[in-house]
C-alpha cells in the first residue's frame, strides 16, 4: 500500500515545508554521442552527469563544503572578535558581503556558520538514516509482530505534529546536565534526527519486503548463512538506491529545519554562527542593514536547492525506472 | 470496507493514548515549568509559590497528575490553561476559526495555482514552460519560508506604496484594518501577503505531484484509445487525465488538512495572524501544559483521522486497492 | 425546493454567518474631538487581573481601566489617584507605629458601571488576595494586614499586624465586589477578560490573539477626559513588523524597543521615540559559593568558596576589564548610562562612583591574586587564593536564549575579557530553566553557576528587591524550599543590619540612609557586577499628544490626557 501512493512517505507535513520529502520527478535526458560505461557506478556516474542541474548542484555543495572547511584558511578575518569601530558596514572590496552588528566579516561568519548548518545537516541525516535503516530492515524483513510493533511505533511518531513535538523535544533536550547538548547543536541534531527517521524506514521497509522474496536471498538462507549478515551482506547493498536519495533530500530539509528552528530562537546558540541564527539575528536590521539578513538566508536558499538538485540526479541515477 | 474503517479507528484508540502519555512526560521533563513565570517576581514567598503549586495541581506525583488529566479528558474536559485560567477549549475555540480561513484560503489558491500548472507541464513535457515550472518549483521548495516572508514584507509593505494613496501596498499583518466596518475587499487585502508566502511553499509540491501522475497517466493505454477515437484534446486531458491523476493529489491533499488546523507558525507570527501556529509557540514559551496537551492532541486525532481518510479516498477513487 | 434542500441552505446561510460572526466587527461611538489610538504590544496579556497576572503585558493593558488608591508619578514619588491624598504621619494617615493606615476616597467615584466605589471594594480587594484558594500571585504585605475597616464608605483603614515598610505600594488596583466574584473562584471570574474599573477607558471587546478595544469610561472622575474615543491595543508578535507598522503610522505606539531599533526608527518621518533611564540594571551575577555544592547554606559558603570568583580580587578585576562606556556607545546607541548599583534610580536613590575602564589594573590583580598568563594568553592558578594551582581561569557566562542584545553584550564580554587573560565561554538557557524554580532543580536557585547575565529592577519601594536579592537569609537552599534570590549567596554583615533598619522603620529618610549603606557594600564587595542602566524606550507618531513618560508606571498611565492632533 505504501508504494502505491506517491507521498505516504512525506508524512506529517507542516505548512512551513520543514519536513517534507520532495516527490520524485523526471528530468530529460540529453541525448549524447558518448558511450556508455559499462561498470554499474560508471553507468549511475554517467547518468548522473546527464542531469546537467544536478553537476552544477554537486558543484556548488563541493565549493560551499571546501570553503567552510578551509574557512581559516580562505578567510583572514576571526569569525568570533568583535571590532566596534566596524559595525555594520555595506559590502565592500574589504569586506565582501559587508560586516555585522559587531563589526565582524559577514562573509567568513558564514562560512564558519556554514560548517556548522552542513554538519547539522549531515549529521542529522546520518542518524536518521541509520535509524530508519535500522527499524525498516528489522520490519520488513522479520514480518509478523516485529513488523506490526516496529511500524505502529512509526505510525505513532508520524502522527504527532512535527514541528511542535521538534520544539518540545529541543527543550527537553537541552534541559539535559550534559554539556554537549546545551550549546544546541547536538540537541538540535538528535531532535530533527528523531523526527526524521520514519520515512525512511518506510522505504527501507517496503524495499525489504519485496527483496527478502527474491531467489539470491533464498539461496543464501538455504546455506544457511544468518539472518544479520543476509540483511547487511545481501538485501542492504540492493535497497541502497531509494535510500541514497532519502538521504539526500534529508540533508536539505534538516538544514532548513535547522534555520527555522533558530529563527523562532530554539536553535544553536551564539557565539556559534549557523546561517539560521545569523538570519535571527539580522531580522531587527533589514532596514538598516539588509546585507546582513540577505545573505544568509541566500546562502541557506543556494545550498538547499543545489542539494535537492543533487537528489534529484540521484535519483534519475540510481533508479533509471524513474526513466521513460 | 465499513469493517476496515472501524478496525482502524479502534486501533486509533490506544496510539492516541500513547501520543498522549509520550506528549504528557515531554512535557513534564521541560525543566522550569509553568512555574518560573512566578519566580522571577521578589513579591512571591515560598509559600505563595507552594499554595499557587497546589492550587493548579502541579504538587502531585506526575502519574497522579497524569491519570487526573485523562480522567477528565474521558469527561470532555480538556482542562484550563494555566496562563490564561481560561478553559483550553475556550482559548483554541478562539482561534481556530481564524488559522481555518487563513488555512483554507491558502490551501485553495495553492490548489488553483497547483493543479493546472502541473497538469499544463505534465503535457507539454520538456517544453520551456515545463522547465520554468519545474524550475520555479525547486526554487519554491528550497526557499526557507521565514525569509522569503521577510523579504515579502520588505518589498510589498516598506518598499512598494500605492501609487493612488501613498499608503503601503499590502498591510504588515493582521486580519483586517481595526476600527473600520466590515469589508469583504479590506479581507482580502490582508490575505495577499499571508497566503501569498503559504501558497509558494506550498504549491511547489503539489504541482510536482500533479505533474508527476499526469504523466504517469498520460501513457497509459485509455488515454491512447481516448485520442485514437478522436475524443478532442483538451477533454482527453482535462476529463479522463485529469480524473485518473488526481487520486494522488487528493491523497496528499487529505495528509496535509490536518496544518489547516494546526495553523502555520511561522505565517502566523510574521504577519500578526491570531491563529492556533502562534497560540502554540506562546503556549511553548509558557510552558502551559494544559493548552499545549490540547494542541497537540487535537492535531495528533486530525491526523490519525486524515490518514484513515486519505486511504479511504484511495481506495474510493482505486477501485484496484482491496481492503482486507 | 425540498424541506430538506431548505434545511441545508439554511444550516449553510447559518454556518456562513456564525463563521462572519466570529470576526466581530469593532463599532465605537466616533467622538468630536476623540480619534482612535492604537498601541501596538508583542505579547497578549494572559489575563487583565492584576492579582493573577505574571506577564507586563497584563499590566500595560489593564492601566487603562484599573486603577488603585495611589499612583507614582515620573519622579518616582506618590501620588493620590483614588484617595484623596498620599497618607502620612503629618496629615494623620499613618498611625505613629506605622501599622495603622488611612485613605479617605475623594468624592463621587464610580465604577465604569456606574456603581459607586466604596471602602467595601478595599476590603473585598484585601479579601480576594488573601483569599487561599484566589490564586493571587503574590500575598506580600496583604498577609501581614489585620484587617481593613470601613467607618464611612469612603474612609478605608488599612491594619498591618506588624509594621510594613512598603505599606503605600499596596492596594495599587482595586477591584469592585458587586463585578468581580467568590473570591475562592478568582480564576474563572469573569472579571479577568473584562474588568470593571475606574480608570478613564473601559473595554468594549477582546479578540483573542488580535486585538483589544478601549473606549472612554462614561463615569470617570474627570470631566470631558478622556480625550480619545477609543484605544485599540494590537497584539503584533513580531517586533519586525511592528517597526514597519509605526512607520507607515498603521500603529500610533510601539512599545518597549530595544536600542538597536532605535537609528531605524530615528529617521521616519512622523516617528518619534521616547527614551528615559529605568529602573532595569543589567548585571552579572557572580556566584560567591563552589558551584559543585547544592544549593550552599552561607555558613557553608564560607567554607567552600567559588575556587574563581570567591576571591574579591578576581571580581574587581572583571569589573574592571569591562569597557561599559564602549557597551553603551557602540550596543546601546548611547541609550543607557553605566551601571552603579541597585538603587540608581527612584526616592531611594543612592549615586555610587562608577567603576572605571582600566585593563591594566585589572591585570596587575590577577597577577597578584595568583593567577600567571598561560601559553595561550589564559591565565592559570599559581598560588591563587582558593584554586588549585593549574586551574585555567575559565568561567561559565550565562544568560536566556533569544534575547539579541544579551548574546551580543556577552560576546563583547568574552573579548574583554580575554585581554586580561579571563576565558567566558557561554551556555544560554531557555528563561524557563534559567528562571526556573528550586523544585524544578534550576541551576541558579541551586548554585550550580558562574556568572549570570540578567536584568532585574527594584519596584518603586525597594524593599522587596534588596532584602530579596542581598540579605544572607535570602539564599535559597533546601532549608528554606529555595526561597529567596540571594543567589550569589553573599553574606555581609553591615548590609544585614541596614536591610533590616531599612525594613523596620517607617522614617523614609532613615531607610534612604539605610538602602544606601546596603549598596555601599555591594559596590565594594561585587556581588552583582552592574553593566549598564537600560532606558525605557518607546516609538509614537507626531499626531500623539498629551503622552508623559512615566517609568514608574505602565505607558498608558496618563491615557485621559492623551489626544490626537
Amino acid at each position: 500500500m505504501d508504494s502505491g501512493v506517491g507521498g505516504r512517505g512525506s508524512g506529517v507535513r507542516t505548512s512551513t515545508a520543514l519536513v517534507v520529502d520532495r516527490t520524485p520527478d523526471t528530468q530529460p535526458l540529453t541525448p549524447s554521442s558518448r558511450v556508455r560505461p559499462q561498470t554499474m557506478a560508471g553507468l549511475a556516474w554517467w547518468r548522473f552527469t546527464r542531469h546537467r542541474m544536478a553537476v552544477a548542484g554537486l558543484l556548488v555543495v563541493a565549493v560551499l563544503g571546501a570553503a567552510s572547511t578551509l574557512a581559516s584558511w580562505v578567510s583572514p578575518y576571526d569569525p568570533d572578535k568583535p571590532d566596534l569601530q566596524l559595525q555594520l558596514r555595506a559590502p565592500s572590496p574589504v569586506h565582501l558581503l559587508g560586516t555585522d552588528d559587531l563589526g565582524r566579516d559577514l562573509l567568513t561568519r558564514i562560512l564558519y556558520g556554514g560548517r556548522i548548518s552542513l554538519s547539522i545537516g549531515v549529521l542529522a541525516m546520518t542518524l536518521a538514516v541509520l535509524m530508519g535503516t535500522a527499524v525498516g530492515a528489522a520490519a520488513g524483513y522479520y514480518g509478523g509482530a516485529i513488523d506490526n510493533l516496529l511500524m505502529r511505533f512509526t505510525d505513532l511518531m508520524l502522527s504527532i505534529p512535527a514541528l511542535f513535538l521538534l520544539i518540545l523535544l529541543i527543550l527537553v533536550l537541552r534541559s539535559f546536565p550534559l554539556p554537549f547538548l546545551r550549546g544546541g547543536v547536538l540537541a538540535i541534531v538528535l531532535a530533527i534526527a528523531l523526527l526524521s527517521w520514519m520515512t525512511v524506514a518506510r522505504l527501507v521497509r517496503a524495499a525489504f519486503l519485496s527483496l527478502k522474496e527474491q531467489v539470491f536471498v533464498e539461496a543464501a538462507r538455504a546455506l544457511g548463512v544468518g539472518n544479520g549478515r543476509i540483511i547487511i551482506r545481501h538485501i542492504l547493498p540492493n535497497a541502497a538506491s531509494p535510500i541514497i536519495v532519502a538521504a539526500t533530500l534529508r540533508v536539505a530539509s534538516s538544514i532548513i529545519t535547522e534555520s527555522g528552528l533558530s529563527f523562532l530562537g530554539f536553535g544553536v546558540q551564539p557565539p556559534t554562527p549557523t546561517w539560521g541564527n545569523m538570519l535571527k539575528n539580522a531580522q531587527d536590521q533589514m532596514i538598516t542593514a539588509p546585507w546582513t539578513a540577505i545573505f544568509p538566508g541566500l546562502f541557506i536558499f543556494v545550498t538547499v536547492i543545489a542539494i535537492n538538485y543533487v537528489g534529484d540526479g540521484l535519483r534519475d541515477a540510481l533508479d533509471p525506472r524513474h526513466l521513460r | 470496507m465499513g469493517a476496515y474503517v472501524l478496525r482502524r479507528l479502534v486501533q486509533a484508540v490506544p496510539l492516541l493514548w500513547l501520543i498522549s502519555l509520550v506528549v504528557f512526560l515531554l512535557l513534564h521533563v521541560i525543566p522550569g515549568g509553568p512555574m518560573a513565570a512566578y519566580e522571577n517576581n521578589p513579591d512571591m514567598t515560598a509559600e505563595d509559590l507552594h499554595r499557587l503549586e497546589h492550587d493548579l495541581g502541579l504538587d502531585a506525583p506526575l502519574h497522579v497528575q497524569y491519570v487526573r488529566w485523562l480522567a477528565a479528558l474521558v469527561h470532555g474536559d480538556w482542562g484550563y490553561s494555566l496562563a490564561s485560567k481560561r478553559p483550553v477549549l475556550v482559548e483554541i475555540g478562539d482561534r481556530l476559526p481564524n488559522t481555518v480561513y487563513l488555512m483554507g484560503v491558502a490551501t485553495l489558491v495553492t490548489l488553483l495555482l497547483a493543479i493546472p500548472i502541473g497538469i499544463f507541464s505534465a503535457v507539454r513535457q520538456y517544453s520551456t514552460l515545463d522547465h520554468v515550472v519545474t524550475t520555479v518549483a525547486f526554487m519554491g521548495h528550497s526557499i526557507p519560508i521565514f525569509w522569503f516572508g521577510l523579504i515579502l514584507i520588505i518589498v510589498f509593505h516598506v518598499m512598494l506604496r500605492n501609487p493612488l494613496s501613498g499608503a503601503p501596498l499590502f498591510p504588515g499583518g493582521g486580519m483586517y484594518t481595526l476600527g473600520m466596518p466590515f469589508s469583504l475587499l479590506d479581507r482580502l487585502h490582508h490575505l495577499v501577503l499571508p497566503v501569498g508566502m503559504l501558497a509558494v511553499a506550498n504549491a511547489a509540491t503539489y504541482t510536482r505531484y500533479t505533474r508527476a501522475s499526469m504523466l504517469e497517466v498520460i501513457g497509459q493505454d485509455y488515454i491512447r484509445t481516448a485520442r485514437a477515437k478522436g475524443t478532442p484534446e483538451p477533454l482527453v486531458i482535462w476529463k479522463h487525465g485529469l480524473k485518473n491523476a488526481a487520486t494522488p493529489v487528493v491523497t496528499i491533499l487529505a495528509l496535509d488538512l490536518p496544518a489547516l488546523f494546526a495553523g502555520a507558525v511561522f505565517t502566523e507570527t510574521m504577519f500578526s495572524w491570531p491563529g492556533m501556529g502562534r497560540l502554540f509557540i506562546e503556549s511553548a514559551f509558557r510552558v502551559d501544559y494544559a493548552l499545549l496537551m490540547a494542541i497537540i492532541m487535537v492535531t495528533a486525532a486530525l491526523t490519525v483521522a486524515f490518514n484513515l481518510l486519505a486511504d479511504v479516498t484511495y481506495a474510493v477513487l482505486d477501485p484496484r486497492i482491496r481492503y482486507g | 425546493m425540498n424541506t430538506a434542500g431548505v434545511r441545508r441552505t439554511l444550516v449553510a446561510i447559518g454556518l456562513a454567518a456564525a463563521l462572519l460572526a466570529s470576526w466581530p466587527v469593532p463599532a465605537f461611538p466616533q467622538a468630536k474631538r476623540g480619534g482612535v489610538l492604537t498601541f501596538a504590544l508583542y505579547q497578549e496579556p494572559e489575563t487583565l487581573n492584576p492579582y493573577i497576572a505574571t506577564q507586563t503585558a497584563s499590566f500595560e493593558v489593564n492601566v487603562f481601566t484599573i486603577e488603585g488608591l495611589l499612583g507614582v508619578g515620573p519622579d518616582g514619588e506618590y501620588f493620590p489617584l483614588l484617595a484623596k491624598e498620599v497618607p502620612s504621619r503629618q496629615n494623620g494617615g499613618v498611625s505613629g507605629d506605622g501599622k495603622t493606615i488611612t485613605y479617605h476616597f475623594k468624592d463621587g467615584l464610580k465604577w465604569s458601571d456606574g456603581q459607586p466605589v466604596t471602602c467595601d471594594d478595599v476590603r473585598f480587594t484585601w479579601q480576594a488576595i488573601v483569599d487561599p484558594k484566589s490564586g493571587a500571585s503574590g500575598t506580600t504585605g496583604y498577609r501581614d494586614i489585620e484587617t481593613v475597616d470601613c467607618p464611612s464608605p469612603s474612609t478605608v483603614v488599612v491594619r498591618y499586624k506588624t509594621f510594613y515598610a512598603p505599606f503605600l505600594s499596596r492596594f495599587d488596583a482595586i477591584m469592585p465586589r458587586h463585578a468581580a466574584g467568590d473570591p475562592a473562584e478568582m480564576p474563572r471570574w469573569a472579571y479577568n477578560r473584562k474588568p470593571v474599573g475606574t480608570g478613564p477607558f473601559t473595554m468594549l471587546e477582546w479578540v483573542s490573539g488580535d486585538h483589544i478595544t478601549f473606549i472612554p469610561n462614561r463615569y470617570y472622575r474627570e470631566a470631558g477626559k478622556p480625550y480619545l474615543s477609543a484605544v485599540i491595543i494590537r497584539i503584533t508578535p513580531s517586533r519586525e513588523v511592528g517597526k514597519q507598522l509605526i512607520k507607515t503610522g498603521e500603529i500610533d505606539v510601539l512599545w518597549d524597543l530595544v536600542e538597536s531599533d532605535v537609528p531605524e526608527l530615528q529617521p521616519a518621518a512622523g516617528v518619534k521615540i521616547s527614551s528615559a533611564p529605568s529602573s532595569f540594571a543589567e548585571r552579572l551575577v557572580l556566584n560567591l559559593a563552589d558551584p559543585t555544592l547544592d544549593g550552599p547554606p552561607l555558613d557553608q559558603v564560607e567554607k567552600n568558596p567559588h575556587p574563581i570568583l570567591g576571591d574579591p580580587r578576581v571580581r574587581e578585576a572583571i569589573e574592571l576589564g569591562i569597557n561599559k562606556q564602549e557597551i553603551i556607545d557602540k550596543l546601546l546607541f548611547g541609550l543607557a548610562t553605566i551601571g552603579t548599583n541597585e538603587l540608581h534610580i527612584g526616592w531611594a536613590r543612592c549615586a555610587t562612583k562608577p567603576s572605571e575602564y582600566d585593563p591594566a589594573r585589572a591585570r596587575q590583580l590577577l597577577e597578584q591574586a595568583g593567577w600567571k598568563p598561560g601559553s595561550d594568553g589564559i591565565r592559570v592558578a599559581q598560588g591563587a587564593r582558593y584554586a588549585k594551582d593549574g586551574t585555567r581561569l575559565r568561567l561559565k557566562l550565562q544568560t536566556t536564549t533569544g534575547n539579541k542584545l544579551r548574546e551580543q553584550a556577552e560576546q563583547l564580554l568574552i573579548d574583554y575579557m580575554k585581554q586580561i587573560g579571563l576565558e567566558f565561554y557561554i551556555e544560554n538557557v531557555p528563561s524557563p530553566v534559567l528562571f526556573g524554580s528550586w523544585a524544578s532543580g534550576a541551576f541558579r536557585k541551586h548554585g550550580h553557576f558562574d556568572v549570570v547575565l540578567y536584568t532585574t529592577n527594584p519596584d518603586v519601594d525597594p524593599q522587596s528587591q534588596v532584602e530579596g536579592y542581598f540579605a544572607s537569609w535570602s539564599s535559597p537552599t533546601a532549608a528554606n524550599s529555595g526561597a529567596g534570590f540571594n543567589y550569589a549567596r553573599w553574606g555581609n554583615k553591615t548590609a544585614d543590619e541596614n536591610i533590616n533598619l531599612a525594613k523596620n522603620s517607617p522614617d523614609i529618610n532613615a531607610r534612604k540612609k539605610a538602602y544606601c549603606a546596603v549598596m555601599g557594600e555591594i559596590v565594594k564587595d561585587r556581588p552583582h557586577i552592574y553593566l549598564y542602566d537600560r532606558s525605557s524606550i518607546h516609538a509614537y507618531r507626531d499626531r500623539m499628544q498629551g503622552w508623559v513618560t512615566n517609568v514608574w508606571d505602565r505607558l498608558g498611565w496618563n491615557a485621559e490626557d492623551w489626544s490626537l492632533r
